[in-house]
């Protein structure tokens, strides 16, 4: 079971790997690498590493969605 | 951003990230985590701060001379403590071996050394964030 979890989890890292080099737009990218860094860090969790999850979670989701948001301008985007 | 909402949930929120990343840093040794997941919270709770409330009052929090300085304290105090083996004769950061006494395994206070270089760690990771975030928006 814990395998079959893991190997959905792992192809949808592959699935969003690859939407974010294709869609077009920068705020929905965006948005798919939130969620691309969410997975990967229940993906640490499950291969036994919580160290790596809590760093993944601040360091992917908090600093790197702002940092691209903020070096892309993407306030000035949305409105 | 003068939003009414955006700035009231970040006021009662912020205390509250702050308190997680702390409580992680300072619980390096003994549970998950560490200087550079707490420090991470702690940079990305202060970026938030900056977002929210605008650049001219989170200068006046921490001005960019403070961050690049605390930056450059960190490592500056990693360094310092692995002196500390150094001169009890020892090799560089040693911790039991040089006669720091280490207490009971499991308490928060047990680890010589680890815990006050993970203080370090975690003050320079928040602020390298800081800074890196005001040289970013300082280009415009």
């Amino acid at each position: 079971m814990d395998n079959l979890f893991l190997f959905m989890f792992l192809t949808f890292l592959l699935v969003a790997s690859i939407s974010v080099c294709l869609i077009r737009k920068v705020l929905h990218a965006v948005i798919v690498f939130g969620i691309y860094s969410l997975v990967m860090s229940i993906v640490w969790l499950q291969l036994g590493s919580p160290d790596l999850a809590i760093t993944e979670a601040a360091a992917g989701i908090g600093m790197s969605i702002i940092m691209v948001a903020v070096v892309t301008k993407l306030g000035r985007e949305c409105q | 951003m003068p939003d009414l909402i955006l700035r009231e949930v970040t006021a009662l929120l912020l205390p509250l990230i702050q308190m997680y990343g702390i409580y992680v840093i300072l619980h390096g040794h003994i549970s998950p985590g560490g200087g550079f997941a707490g420090g991470m919270i702690l940079g990305v709770s202060m970026v938030l701060y900056l977002l929210v409330f605008g650049l001219d009052s989170c200068l006046r929090k921490v001005p960019h001379r403070m961050s690049s300085f605390l930056e450059s304290a960190g490592t500056l105090w990693y360094g310092a403590i692995g002196l500390v083996g150094v001169m009890r004769g020892t090799s560089f950061l040693m911790n039991k071996g040089a006669g720091i006494p280490l207490g009971t395994p499991g308490r928060l206070f047990s680890s010589g050394l680890i815990i006050i270089i993970t203080i370090g760690v975690g003050i320079k990771v928040a602020s390298t964030m800081l800074s890196l975030f005001y040289t970013l928006i300082e280009e415009d």
